[in-house]
């Protein structure tokens, strides 16, 4: 391949060193250096940028899988992190009597944006994912028997912050909401 | 230059990996490396292929998850199940009043996609429609 005369790989492509490799001469830039042959600087050179490319790749695929968080609408919700970021409240009413009542106690603080029901879960679940005032809330209510239900509200503001205050308000109201 | 080099390489590991956005609007971990959904219309009510959708889900694997959307103006419902250890997403919407959507995503591991049971869903779909 030929390269274009102001390419920074034209030293490396075109230039045919004493041992008639092509390929393998040092960039413009490394031939300064005298101690050592111009291909012996450029196999150190590339195992360099080699090395640091690796280590930028995996650093990149690190911090992205680690800034994938799982929250407690999934089927398996992961563990929990570093900090807390729900609460939760046992209520003895069955659960479908409870999971409308914290779709009301959703409805009057933001919005819903999906609910869900897990069929594999051995106990019932349900979910309701939404948002309130660009917070985003999760809620799980789980049957623990046929007459009383778990629910965990978690709430994650932006910057993986999070909002107790109103986790709590939205366990009270969906109480209130059940209240006869 | 290599600097530069190095910044955009960065860049480009950090918006192709970490999460994918799945057909159900939830996020899975993986990287988005090539095309992991297939999507086909059928002239049939939402509901009635929704309830395809879970007969082949079913039928092929199992369903995990039953999600109602409620922030598109259409009507949209989504499954999520598992087929020979891949997971499976499925979204059904309403693309006009006669016609539903429906798309479904197969990811076998966090790296990559698995086109093949996509296909084999959206066929299965097609099949327990034309029954």
């Amino acid at each position: 391949m030929k390269w274009k005369s102001k390419s920074p790989w034209n030293s490396r492509a075109n230039a045919v060193p004493s041992g008639g490799v092509v390929g393998m001469a040092a960039p413009a830039k490394l031939t300064g250096r005298t101690a050592a042959p111009g291909w012996a600087a450029d196999l150190i050179a590339s195992s360099v940028n080699m090395k640091t490319k690796l280590i930028v790749v995996l650093a990149g695929i690190a911090i992205g899988v680690v800034g994938c968080m799982s929250n407690i609408a999934e089927p398996q919700p992961g563990a929990m992190p570093g900090y807390l970021d729900r609460v939760d409240r046992r209520f003895d009413r069955p659960l479908n009597q409870v999971f409308e009542a914290a779709k009301r106690a959703l409805n009057s603080y933001g919005t819903i944006t999906a609910e869900s029901a897990f069929a594999t879960a051995t106990n019932q679940v349900r979910t309701l994912s939404g948002s309130v005032n660009q917070t985003k809330v999760w809620m799980r209510i789980e049957g623990v028997t046929p007459s009383a239900s778990v629910v965990i509200v978690q709430v994650r503001a932006s910057m993986g912050g999070t909002d107790l205050a109103l986790a709590n308000d939205l366990e009270s109201r969906i109480a209130l909401e059940l209240a006869p | 230059m290599k600097i530069g080099f190095l910044i955009i390489l960065a860049g480009v590991a950090l918006g192709a990996t970490g999460c994918v956005g799945t057909v159900d609007g939830q996020k899975t971990a993986g990287l988005y490396l090539s095309r992991d959904k297939v999507s086909g219309n059928y002239k049939f009510p939402l509901n009635t292929v929704f309830e395809a959708s879970k007969k082949a889900l079913q039928n092929l694997g199992q369903l995990t998850r039953e999600t109602t959307l409620l922030e598109s103006t259409n009507q949209v419902r989504a499954l999520e199940g598992k087929v020979q250890d891949t997971d499976v997403w499925i979204r059904v919407e309403v693309a006009s009043p006669q016609v539903t959507a429906v798309t479904v995503q197969a990811r076998s591991t966090w790296i990559g996609s698995n086109v093949p049971v996509a296909h084999e869903v959206e066929k299965q779909i097609a099949l327990e429609l034309a029954r």
